[in-house]
């Protein structure tokens, strides 16, 4: 087949069988038990981190957000009250908030 | 007769398309390396380890000298002598990862690099143009890809690719054969 010496054609036939026992070795390849285990970790970490925006936000905050500009508000200062939903007949009713203002 | 180039796409999947490069260029990298070292066992040991280097990096070669795979393999052979010359014992990373050995059924010589190896290496980039030397330093020593090299060099990838690609071609030229790089 070539005009190789012998032992640079026995390289050459060492060199393709490990090339084929290479070609046959199972590669790392992605498992889906470890792409559940990522979506299930983002998921809690996304849902961690919106409870505690929520937490995180308090009466005053909302207060300190209300439009200090707004004309109707002049020369009052704004508080928030947070209402605790009340079970109706019907169920949960949403959750408001009544913001009231006192008069300085 | 397939270009180079087409031989290793097609030794992605298949062994033989690989073993047929290498009877093209077993003469030539074992010639390379037993004129550097001076030693029958050392320059067939890195010939090994030359054409496992090249199969495992396969896919990563370009084809940037029209087809041909010399200027790629003598730049792999070129970096087998020099990190052997640079840990004092042959490289043979690759022929451990492949079990080259084992189906040779003997084990690797032992044989300490020396110094001497290297001689006439580097003169032969030092020939090169500039230009061409440079675009080889960033490419192939850097390892700059060649937008990198474009922007070091202040040209176009393009004319980077043009060069590196032409200063390889003198390198093999110049260092398989000397007289025939002075034609």
């Amino acid at each position: 087949m070539t005009g190789l010496d012998s032992s640079l054609t026995k390289l050459g036939a060492a060199l393709e069988r490990a090339a084929a026992s290479d070609l046959d070795r199972p590669r790392a390849r992605p498992r889906r038990a470890v792409l559940l285990a990522a979506a299930v970790a983002g998921i809690v970490v996304l849902t961690g981190a919106g409870f505690a925006a929520v937490r995180l936000i308090s009466g005053g905050d909302v207060a300190a957000s209300l439009p200090a500009g707004t004309l109707s508000l002049a020369g009052t200062e704004p508080t928030c009250t947070v209402v605790r939903p009340k079970r109706s007949a019907i169920g949960w009713e949403p959750s408001s908030r009544r913001s009231t203002l006192r008069s300085m | 007769m397939k270009s180079d180039a087409r031989l290793l796409r097609e030794a992605r999947r298949q062994p033989a398309a690989f073993r047929e490069l290498y009877e093209r260029y077993a003469d030539g990298v074992h010639g390379f390396h037993l004129r550097r070292t001076g030693d029958t066992d050392a320059a067939h040991d890195l010939t090994a380890e030359t054409f496992a280097q090249a199969w495992l990096s396969r896919q990563r070669f370009r084809d940037e000298a029209g087809g041909s795979a010399g200027p790629w393999l003598f730049a792999i052979a070129r970096y087998v002598l020099l990190a052997s010359v640079r840990r004092q014992s042959l490289e043979r990373s690759a022929c451990e990862r492949l079990g080259v050995f084992e189906r040779l059924d003997r084990e690797p010589v032992e044989v300490e690099p020396a110094e001497s190896w290297l001689e006439g290496l580097d003169e032969a980039l030092d020939e090169l143009p500039e230009s061409q030397r440079e675009a080889i330093r960033l490419r192939v020593v850097a390892d700059l890809d060649y937008s990198g090299v474009a922007d070091a060099l202040g040209t176009t990838p393009r004319a980077a690719r043009v060069r590196v690609s032409r200063g390889l071609a003198t390198l093999r030229k110049r260092i398989t054969n000397p007289l025939e790089a002075l034609k």
